[in-house]
């Protein structure tokens, strides 16, 4: 066996070598970058074990998987048996497809419990029953009589207020412990099984009065202190023993304990204290009875004397008490239904695998597991479901069903599908009076989602609903996205919003009158007022958010002397909001005409704000109006409307929200100059429909243009610009600058500092077709500069712009920008390709230079109209496009990877957003795209950006298959799109191996700052931090000289002394307009310079926005000596070898870094050498 | 130590841009000599230069050398090659520019300068950069080609006109020979079809022939019977299967690929 495992392991070794000859090219960077990012890991501590080893993982995948074997032919076509006929079709049937059987069979392997380790267990459990059977008894106490904890050195695990109460409490051992639970069902997933063990307080111990006020709770309480106490001793067979709330519920301690030996890795015993059976009357604890009075509550007396009636009911408290008189049916009814089914069962494993990767199963009020288990058996005795069911088909009915029911208006209830006969049990209409959510068990008196809120409700139908849409949807690999894919909390919501000092909610809670609830939840005031709090959001915000959900509290364990943790003592409370794109931003909520008698409640709700407004078809409304400048302003509403009426209506003050949202646009803003600024820039959003407002405009010119002798047939603005893509969208040219006037044309000056950078705006116009073309390629470039200069003189002529030719563009100063029209002739292409065999046959081969002009004259338009429609659909999508570019830039990796390549990610996470919906806001979409970036496997699937939904499905398997074959020669990131199926365009070239593991690596350390920051509540945070590249890498710095960088006040960080060039209004002087200096930035020609010099030495990186160094990275050529050969012969020293006479060659480094500073003369200030390895 | 530096043929010289740089660039010089000769580097008249810095330009190489002998000619180059380098044109490059390191050929009107070359002395290192004729690099140059990259229109214009006239004429030539030879059969009674003939035919492209070849596949695709006889429903239900286990062989490599690298442990 380890012969055979040692093997296994060595096949991927094999091909990971064969792989890495094939790029040899990229070998020797490879090695470099990952010495670097060893320099890295070392650097940060704090990184997991964990995540180094999906580093390392990582590392693996960034080399192509080994090759598909080829299935023979006879295996192929033998005479099939009936039973391999059944499993082929069977899986094609009963399961979405054979892979995703075999993918499901491959989890459920993973995730469940191996039947070796289900004996282990028991075996355990064996021995820990015997252990607490055991238990001595000990000596009659009053219930408030603690001393004896004290004495044991261990704290109650309840909060015990007011504490005074009536009662006496003797510790018996319990009369038997059970298994229950999913353990037994076998249903229990991973990572960390919890087997639940009932442990029954005996009759003995309970006292006829104990329903009451809190006194049943206490002595539970007090069985656990006294069990806990005498487990901790029980070292042999106990590591560890903790209290928690079962669920995050304050009312229900349990005690865990960790098994001693290798089983405490990813088991836990949960124990729970349950009365015996009989101790209580069911009905004792019906829904509409008192079992709390007031006086006890708030005063801390019991009198005898207190009568139940015209006391408030206290359903939560009664429930809490049945569901432990329930443990044991439920289990049997559970039991019963399942009739030991292996598709069920596993139905429900998978089922909690989704739930546990959308952390539904967690904290105070979730979906446990318990209810999914209890859901399915409904389903199951309602014939919905039937044994016989594939656990796929489990699966996805069950969501189906869970996507279509509404348990908070029509609650379902097992007992009543069963039939139960039972006179006094409650009616569904009475739960629904006093709970949000409705699910009865089996016995009828017992609510299962009692703690549920409504919003919780609706955020797991809205995830079912979610996960049977991917499953519909075959284009998308619906198990990685519902199994495999965590969509956690923090990625799942929009926007964020932190309530912190949780005291204050006591005065909310007066604000609401809740002090029946407070009664009922034993003085919870958090979880009291959360309802009527989530309630007023949503009405709030009305049809701006889809869901509003609050992210419930991790049940924390404590240790066992250690007092109970206390609902005040959680830092905050974090809400979510899903945004409805369309109306997240309006800034009008329109009320009731002003004469209808709602408008008294509208004015009421939303007080001095709402307004009177006449409105266009004439009516009179109650309005309010969020007033906002700029489409980052309107983005900030929500945020806005949440203070508004928390402060209005539940007196939490100001300073205690904290809404995460607008921090993020300051990397979208340029810095302000201090004076004569006119110009309202704000995230730039609205400079760039002035750019295209004027662009518009220019079509227009050009479509009318007269005595042109060919006609335009296309116009197409291929600039990123076009597409709200560019993350600084240019402002008009309206600086002075200190520049030579020659021909109309500003020069830059090589002693004057340097002009502020001017982009030029690609426009491409395609010609029509004519036989007048000549059918020679060299003499198309002749005659398209002919149409260039022409084009120039008519725009100049007939329309009096500013328009200047060049060989291959025409440049045009309009409104302050500079547009370059680029023309273009469709044949050329051919013209590009085509060559003559020797035989005289014509045949189309792609060269350089046909492929360069395809994609700029083809597939960009095609692709800028496709990234432009998708921005109108989704109003965030530009700004998440243009933050991941700056954080791409900001990593000093803006040159090595294509932009066109990151907005297709980003176009990604819109068009297959599952297991989430599109981001809408600027946050989460950095988030995804960083988290996309990060764990998309690149090494063996294509990523498949459907652009325009143009692929069909047929289409998408075929690129699939055509990557699997293909996969080595391949580029490391794949891109798939509708124009570009199998070539990978924008990521051919670049990224590299090294530069994409590095990208990655970045992107999950960035991801996970960025997810700690926007948890913060407590400290002022600085957004900026995760776009500060790291230098510890790097083994030389070239510091530049600012005053020669064009574009240094985009920089991330400004200082007071950063010049801001001052824009104003862009207005036609009545002089000669002269053509601004377009696309000068020496740090740019630096760079490429450098890189043409020392692409065999070093690799460069730079901030392309406003960055004021470039990082030096020495390749591993760098270091070695060569032989004397002539291909070794640049940029070298010869050196001989002691008494050998052999003379071989050493890099001469300081001639390199002198030479850094002779070809940057004027732009580099300082070269710093960072570290000597040699 | 000797005066001069010479390893494996070749003599070594330092060079640096200007008096204040401290570190050089080491220059091999040999004269040119390879198996195939072109007229524009002639044999023994030709002294080949290894790792020129970017900076280095005509300008350089001529001041550097002129003391050897009369310059004829100088041919900068990316790599080595024994043919002349193509000719550039002003607006309209055809070859790519020439990046980083470099090599020369200096063409001498005698041989002996060659000679005269190679007895160079090690030191002191030359300098490419002085006070009368000085390279241009960083802000200056970049300042400088942003300046050249502006084309002056009229000439542009002049050049285009003047090439498009010789590309016209050289049409028109090949129209007339081709009218001019056709219907004459060559030697072995050939007639060769251009598009300028009369009778023009299909055009001899890949593409073409490809759709032929298609054509005549679908036609005999057509005149059989499907599905027709026993043998063939066994055979296409077989195919089916054979189709069905296919993919499931290539899942379950997939997921044994899957498995091989972790990818199902959901947390």
């Amino acid at each position: 066996m380890p012969l055979k495992r040692a093997l296994s392991e060595k096949e991927p070794q094999d091909s990971e070598e064969n792989g890495s000859s094939d790029e040899s090219e990229d070998e020797g960077d490879a090695y470099d970058i990952s010495a670097a990012m060893s320099n890295i890991k070392s650097k940060q501590k704090n990184l997991k074990k964990s995540e180094q080893d999906k580093i390392g993982q990582n590392g693996a995948t960034a080399q192509p998987p080994p090759k598909m074997r080829k299935v023979s032919k006879e295996v192929l076509y033998k005479q099939p048996t009936n039973k391999e006929l059944n499993e082929l079709k069977e899986a094609e049937n009963l399961f979405h497809s054979s892979l995703f059987r075999m993918q499901i069979t491959e989890l459920l392997k993973e995730v469940m419990l191996q039947e070796k380790k289900k004996h282990q267990v028991e075996a355990y459990l064996y021995s820990l029953k015997d252990a607490i059977m055991k238990t001595p008894g000990g000596k009659e106490h009053d219930l408030v009589n603690q001393k004896w904890t004290e004495k044991k050195k261990i704290k109650v695990p309840l909060i015990q207020e007011p504490f005074r109460v009536k009662g006496k409490f003797k510790f018996i051992p319990p009369k038997s412990v059970k298994v229950v639970g999913s353990f037994l069902l076998g249903v229990a997933i991973k990572p960390l099984v919890s087997v639940d063990l009932a442990v029954e307080i005996p009759k003995l111990c309970i006292q006829p009065k104990d329903y009451l006020n809190h006194r049943y709770l206490r002595k539970r309480a007090l069985y656990l202190t006294h069990l806990a106490s005498y487990l901790s001793k029980q070292t042999d067979i106990v590591e560890d023993v903790k209290f928690s709330y079962h669920h995050g519920n304050y009312l229900k301690p349990i005690i865990i304990v960790s098994p001693k030996g290798k089983l405490s890795k990813n088991v836990k015993i949960h124990i729970h204290a349950t009365a015996e059976d009989g101790a209580f009357k069911m009905n004792r604890f019906d829904i509409e009875k008192n079992n709390v009075r007031m006086q006890w509550f708030n005063s801390e007396k019991e009198t005898e004397g207190d009568e139940e009636s015209g006391q408030p009911a206290t359903p939560r408290y009664n429930m809490s008490v049945l569901i432990d008189l329930a443990l044991e049916k439920h289990l049997h009814f559970l039991h019963k239904v399942i009739e030991d089914s292996a598709g069920v069962k596993e139905g429900i494993a998978l089922l909690r695998v989704w739930l546990h990767q959308r952390e539904l199963d967690q904290g105070q009020g979730c979906f446990t597991p318990f209810t999914l288990s209890m859901y399915v058996g409904y389903l199951l005795k309602k014939r919905k479901l039937n044994v016989a069911m594939s656990s796929y088909q489990i699966m996805r009915n069950t969501l189906l069903c869970l996507a279509q029911s509404d348990w908070c208006k029509e609650g379902i209830s097992i007992a009543d599908v069963c039939g139960v006969d039972d006179p006094k049990r409650p009616h569904l209409a009475n739960f629904h009076e006093s709970f949000e959510v409705v699910f009865v068990d089996p016995t009828g008196y017992i609510n299962i989602t009692a703690e549920m809120s409504r919003q919780m409700f609706n955020r797991v139908k809205h995830e079912a609903g979610l996960a049977i849409q991917v499953l519909e949807n075959s284009a998308v690999d619906s198990f990685e996205v519902l199994f495999m894919t965590p969509a956690p909390f923090i990625r799942k919501f929009d926007n964020l919003f932190h309530l912190t000092h949780i005291e204050n909610l006591k005065k909310t809670v007066a604000s609401f009158c809740l002090e029946d609830q407070l009664l009922d939840r034993g003085g919870n005031y958090v979880s009291a007022c959360l309802p009527s709090l989530l309630q007023l959001l949503e009405k709030a915000l009305g049809k701006r958010v889809e869901l509003v959900t609050q992210k419930p509290a991790q049940a924390s364990q404590w240790s066992i002397s250690e007092p109970p943790p206390s609902w005040s003592d959680q830092p905050s409370l974090t809400f979510g909001l899903l945004f409805n794109a369309e109306s997240c931003t309006t800034i009008l909520d329109k009320g009731p005409a002003a004469d209808s008698p709602e408008a008294k409640s509208f004015r009421e709700f939303w007080g001095d704000i709402s307004e009177l407004r006449r409105f266009q078809d004439g009516t009179i409304c109650e309005a309010v109006v969020w007033p906002s400048k700029t489409l980052a302003d309107r983005r900030l509403v929500c945020g806005k409307i949440i203070k508004h009426i928390l402060v209005r209506h539940a007196e939490i003050p100001r300073d205690s929200m904290h809404y995460t949202c607008g921090q993020l646009n300051s990397l979208l803003c340029l810095p302000q100059p201090t004076n004569k600024s006119t110009l309202l820039y704000g995230t730039g959003e609205e400079q760039n429909y002035n750019i295209t407002r004027s662009y518009d405009h220019l079509c227009k010119v050009l479509r009318n243009l007269q005595d042109l002798p060919l006609a335009i047939h296309t116009i197409q603005g291929t600039d990123p610009v076009f597409r709200y893509a560019d993350v600084f969208p240019a402002m008009p040219a309206t600086f002075k600058a200190a520049t030579k006037v020659v021909g109309g044309r500003q020069l830059p000056l090589p002693d004057k500092p340097c002009p502020p950078w001017v982009k030029s705006m690609k426009v491409v116009c395609l010609l029509e077709a004519s036989g007048k073309w000549p059918e020679d390629a060299e003499a198309i470039r002749r005659l398209k500069a002919a149409f260039h200069i022409q084009l120039a003189n008519l725009l100049k002529k007939q329309h009096s712009m500013t328009s200047y030719a060049n060989v291959d563009h025409v440049d045009v100063f309009k409104d302050g920008f500079v547009f370059r029209i680029t023309l273009g002739y469709l044949k050329e292409i051919a013209m590009l390709k085509m060559k003559k065999t020797p035989e005289g046959l014509v045949t189309m081969r792609e060269t350089e230079e046909s492929s360069a002009m395809e994609k700029e004259l083809v597939t960009l338009p095609k692709f800028s109209t496709a990234m432009h429609g998708l921005q109108q659909q989704h109003h965030a999508l530009s700004s998440v496009v243009r933050l991941a570019k700056r954080w791409v830039c900001a990593q000093l990796l803006g040159d090595h990877i294509a932009e066109e390549a990151i907005e297709l990610l980003v176009a990604y996470l819109y068009l297959c957003p599952a297991p989430f919906t599109p981001p809408s806001s600027v946050a989460s979409g950095l988030m995804r795209f960083l988290h996309l970036l990060s764990n998309h496997d690149w090494s063996l699937s294509p990523l498949i950006v459907n652009l325009n939904n143009e692929l069909t499905n047929l289409e998408c398997t075929e690129i699939r298959t055509k990557f699997t074959k293909e996969r080595s020669t391949l580029p490391l990131m794949f891109i798939a799109t509708p124009y570009d199926k199998n070539s990978s365009m924008f990521t051919k070239h670049k990224p590299t191996v090294p530069i994409l593991q590095r990208i990655v690596l970045l992107a999950r350390e960035s991801l996970a700052v960025l997810q700690e920051q926007l948890m913060e509540t407590h400290q002022i945070v600085d957004f900026k931090q995760i776009f500060r590249p790291p230098l510890d890498a790097y083994d030389v710095i070239i510091q530049l000289n600012t005053k020669n960088l064009a574009r240094h006040y985009h920089a991330v960080d400004t200082t007071a002394k950063t010049f801001i060039p001052s824009y104003k209004e862009y207005s036609k002087g009545g002089e000669e307009e002269t053509m601004p200096v377009v696309n000068f930035d020496p740090v740019q020609i630096y760079l490429k310079e450098l890189r043409e010099t020392f692409s065999e030495f070093a690799l460069f990186f730079h901030d392309s926005l406003g960055g004021d160094f470039i990082a030096v990275l020495w390749k591993p050529a760098f270091f070695e000596t060569q032989p004397f050969k002539l291909s070794h012969i640049n940029c070298r020293a010869p050196v001989t070898d002691g008494e050998n006479s052999d003379v071989s060659l050493k890099t001469n480094v300081d001639v390199i870094l002198e030479d850094f500073k002779n070809i940057g003369t004027g732009l580099v200030r300082h070269i710093e050498v960072k570290k000597k390895k040699h | 130590m000797e005066d001069r530096v010479v390893i494996n043929g070749f003599t070594v010289i330092p060079l640096k841009l200007n008096k204040q740089c401290k570190s050089c660039h080491h220059v091999y010089l040999k004269e040119h000599s390879v198996r195939e000769t072109d007229a524009a580097k002639p044999k023994d008249r030709t002294l080949f230069i290894l790792n020129l810095p970017p900076y280095c330009n005509e300008e350089c190489l001529k001041r550097l050398f002129s003391d050897c002998g009369k310059i004829e000619n100088i041919h900068i180059q990316q790599k080595p090659s024994s043919s002349a380098p193509e000719v550039k044109n002003r607006f309209f490059k055809s070859a790519k520019d020439i990046e980083g390191f470099r090599v020369a050929y200096i063409v001498f009107h005698t041989p002996a300068a060659v000679k005269k070359a190679k007895q160079f002395k090690f030191d002191p290192p030359r300098i490419l950069s002085t006070d009368e004729s000085p390279v241009l690099t960083g802000m200056k140059k970049w300042c400088q080609e942003y300046k050249a990259s502006l084309p002056n229109v009229h000439a542009l214009q002049k050049e285009i006109d003047a090439y498009m006239e010789e590309f016209d004429k050289k049409i028109q030539e090949e129209a007339a020979q081709a009218k001019e030879e056709e219907g004459v059969p060559d030697d072995e009674g050939w007639v060769t079809v251009t598009r300028h003939s009369k009778n023009k035919g299909v055009p001899r492209t890949e593409a073409q022939e490809k759709r032929v070849t298609q054509r005549e596949k679908k036609k005999r695709k057509e005149k059989e019977l499907l599905n027709f006889y026993a043998f063939q429903v066994r055979e296409s239900k077989m195919e089916q299967i054979a189709k069905l286990r296919q993919k499931f062989e290539e899942d379950k490599q997939k997921i044994s690929l899957m498995r091989a690298s972790r990818k199902f442990r959901p947390y």
